[in-house]
């Protein structure tokens, strides 16, 4: 199985890349960029909340497209299923951001940090389907239980749309999509553009990286798990070998 | 709270959060990739 998914050289390269990205994009997002016109300096919080939920919806769909890889017996390999492990993992830190700074959000701007609409329920609810995911993903790491990881990882993918589409499908607090909404084609200009953009460009970074770290190291907990009772299968056999003494019938 | 209240609990929550998964993620130590690389 393959230890590394990026070169380390590259991975040392990507991660300054990303801390300055990362830097650069909150002195953009804090300092820089005016407060809101109408929102003020809320808007602040629009900066990360936009790129994390955009990065949960990217980390969840590469956990299904491995699920779907590790299914398909002649695209079967463990790392896929690894893969979208270490990539829901990602989602699940994106998916929970999302919902926090949601809710620092809303209070000042909506008067109160939580609403059961469509839109925050649906994105609780993608949560706590990743998280069990994950939890179930922690109980083994036999070839029985990646097959039905992957299977449990395709159906929680099926909240995916559900939050997307949400507020088209239902009336709710959230406003409908803004960046990407030809209906309302929204000029966002200069430095707060720079800010919005900076956030998705230093979050993808930052996503590769965790991609990587946690790759590795769920690798090494497999192999870990598997010498575990690789050792204790060979001592079975080596017990079982030995000539019973004290025993007469 | 002001605005800018929210606005620092946010960004400064979003750092803690990555901050935890960072040093959680790591490798366990003497753990080098001669361990993983040998498979």
């Amino acid at each position: 199985m393959k230890s590394h998914l990026l070169p380390k050289r590259f991975v040392t390269l990507l991660w300054i890349v990303t801390i300055v990205a990362l830097g650069i994009h909150a002195v953009y997002s804090l300092v820089i960029s005016p407060p809101d016109a109408i929102q003020g300096d809320a808007v602040r919080l629009l900066y990360l909340h936009v790129p994390a939920a955009w990065l949960a919806y990217l980390s969840f769909g590469v956990t299904t497209v491995c699920s779907i890889l590790y299914l398909i017996p002649r695209t079967r390999n463990d790392v896929y299923d690894i893969l979208a492990g270490a990539s829901a993992r990602a989602g699940v830190i994106f998916c929970g951001l999302t919902l926090l700074l949601g809710g620092l959000w809303g209070k000042p701007i909506w008067g109160v940090f939580w609403a059961w609409d469509a839109r925050i329920t649906s994105t609780a609810v993608l949560f706590f389907l990743y998280i069990g995911y994950l939890a179930l993903r922690s109980l083994s790491y036999t070839a029985e239980s990646a097959k039905r990881n992957a299977w449990i990882a395709l159906f929680a993918f099926i909240d995916v749309p559900i939050v997307h589409f949400s507020v088209t499908w239902w009336r709710t607090l959230h406003q409908q999509a803004t960046v990407f909404n030809p209906d309302l084609n929204p000029h966002i200009e200069g430095s707060m553009a720079a800010s919005l953009w900076l956030g998705v460009l230093a979050f993808t970074l930052l996503y590769v990286v965790m991609l990587d770290r946690q790759y590795r190291r769920d690798v090494y907990h497999a192999i870990r798990q598997y010498d575990t009772l690789d050792d204790a299968i060979q001592q079975r056999i080596h017990e079982s070998a030995e000539p019973q003494t004290g025993v007469s019938v | 709270m002001s605005q800018w209240g929210y606005v620092a609990v946010g960004w400064i929550s979003t750092y803690v959060v990555l901050g935890v998964w960072f040093f959680t993620s790591r490798m366990p130590k003497n753990q080098d990739d001669e361990v993983t690389d040998a498979h």
